[in-house]
C-alpha cells in the first residue's frame, strides 16, 4: 500500500510539484526500496524524453481544405444562392403536385370505364356505331372471352345496351 | 502585425487576413487538436472547425484576453465536443465495448520490453495514458505540459479557478503515474 502511495507521486516529484517535506519522504523511500527506485527511473525516462519530442505538424494541404470549406460555406450563406435554391425547391414541389393531380385525373377518368356500376350507363352512350368506336369497342372485341372486363361489359349489354 | 490589427482586419472581413491568421496559429491549434482527438483525420477536421469558428465569431470576441487564449478556448471546446459526440455515437452503435477493449489492448501491445523505446512508441504510451484521463484533467495536462501555458492562462481557457487547475493537474499526474507504471509492469 505504501509503495502504491509513493509511486503515484512520482510524476509530481519529477515536475517539481511537491513540497520539500514530501520530496524528502520519497527520497527516503527510494533509498530503501529497489523496486520503487526502478519504477521511478523508468517513469522519469519516459516522462522527460516524451516531453521534448517535437509537436505534431499539420499537413501542408490543410490550408487548402480549409479554404475550400470556407468557400463552400460562403456560397451556402449567399442570399442570391439562397433565393435560387428556394425557387428550385418551390418548382420541384409544384411539379410533384402537378404530376399527382394529373395522375388522379387520368385514374378517375379511365378507371370509370371498367367499374361495373358505370358499365351499364356507358352502354347508353354506346348505342350508335360512332359511340362504339368512341368507347373503344373494337378494343373489347379483342379482349379474351374469359376476361373480367369483357364479362362486365357484356353484362351491361345484356341489360339493354347495344342492339345490332 | 499587432494583435489589435489582426482583430480589426478579421472584423472587417479583409480577405488576406485569413491565411495570415492560419499561418500564425495553425501549429498551435493542430498541436492541441492532435493531442485531444484520437486520429490525424479527426484532428484536421477539428482544426478546420476551429478556424471557421474564429473567422465567423470574431465579432463576439470581447478582447479581454489574448487572441491566442480565445483560439485555445475554441480549440478545447471543439475537441471536447467532438470526443463526447464520438463516444455517444460509438456507444449507440454498440461498438463501444469492443473499442474500449481494443484501445486497452493497443496501448499495452505497443510497449516493447526494455528501456530502448522508439520515439513514436514513447509518444504513443504517454498519449494513450493521457487519453484515458477524464476530459478536464486531460485538457489541463495538454495545455500545461505541451503548450507550456501558465496556470492563469489555463484557468482562463478552461473557465475554472486557479486552484481548480492545480487540483486537476495534481490528480492527472497521480493517475498518469499509476497508469504508466502499470503498463511497464505488464512487460517485465
Amino acid at each position: 500500500m505504501k509503495h502504491k502511495k509513493i509511486q503515484k507521486k512520482f510524476l509530481l516529484y519529477i515536475d517539481g510539484d511537491l513540497s520539500e517535506t514530501e520530496k524528502l519522504l520519497i527520497d527516503q523511500h527510494l533509498d530503501e526500496c529497489a523496486e520503487c527506485k526502478r519504477h521511478f527511473e523508468e517513469l522519469a525516462n519516459i516522462w522527460n524524453e516524451e516531453r521534448i519530442l517535437e509537436s505534431p505538424l499539420p499537413s501542408p494541404a490543410l490550408w487548402y481544405d480549409l479554404k475550400d470549406r470556407m468557400e463552400k460555406e460562403a456560397e451556402k450563406s449567399n442570399p442570391f444562392r439562397a433565393i435560387v435554391g428556394n425557387a428550385k425547391l418551390l418548382l420541384n414541389s409544384v411539379i410533384t403536385v402537378g404530376v399527382v393531380v394529373i395522375a388522379i385525373f387520368i385514374g378517375s377518368r379511365f378507371g370509370n370505364l371498367l367499374s361495373p356500376q358505370n358499365a351499364s350507363q356507358n352502354v347508353t352512350y354506346a348505342q350508335s356505331e360512332n359511340s362504339r368506336d368512341e368507347f373503344g369497342m373494337s378494343y373489347f372485341d379483342a379482349v379474351p372471352p374469359n376476361s373480367i372486363a369483357k364479362d362486365i361489359f357484356i353484362t351491361g349489354l345484356d341489360k339493354g345496351g347495344i342492339q345490332k | 502585425m499587432e494583435e489589435t490589427q489582426i482583430i480589426e482586419h478579421l472584423k472587417n472581413g479583409d480577405g488576406f487576413i485569413y491565411k495570415y491568421v492560419y499561418d500564425q496559429y495553425a501549429r498551435m491549434v493542430y498541436s492541441v487538436c492532435s493531442r485531444m482527438t484520437s486520429s490525424k483525420e479527426e484532428a484536421e477536421d477539428a482544426v478546420q472547425d476551429v478556424f471557421i469558428r474564429v473567422f465567423d465569431s470574431i465579432n463576439s470576441f470581447r478582447e479581454d484576453s489574448k487572441l491566442s487564449t480565445w483560439i485555445y478556448q475554441i480549440s478545447v471546446n471543439i475537441c471536447i465536443n467532438k470526443t463526447r459526440r464520438k463516444k455517444v455515437i460509438s456507444f449507440l452503435s454498440l461498438d463501444f465495448w469492443e473499442e474500449e477493449k481494443g484501445e486497452k489492448e493497443m496501448a499495452v501491445e505497443n510497449i516493447t520490453p526494455g528501456d530502448d523505446l522508439e520515439k513514436s512508441e514513447l509518444q504513443k504510451i504517454v498519449q494513450d495514458a493521457i487519453n484515458t484521463l477524464p476530459a478536464k484533467q486531460k485538457t489541463a495536462v495538454i495545455l500545461s505540459r505541451y503548450e507550456e501555458l501558465s496556470y492563469k492562462e489555463i484557468s482562463k481557457i478552461m473557465g475554472v479557478s486557479l486552484s481548480s487547475v492545480e487540483s486537476l493537474l495534481f490528480r492527472a499526474k497521480e493517475n498518469l503515474a499509476k497508469k504508466l507504471i502499470r503498463y511497464k509492469e505488464i512487460f517485465q
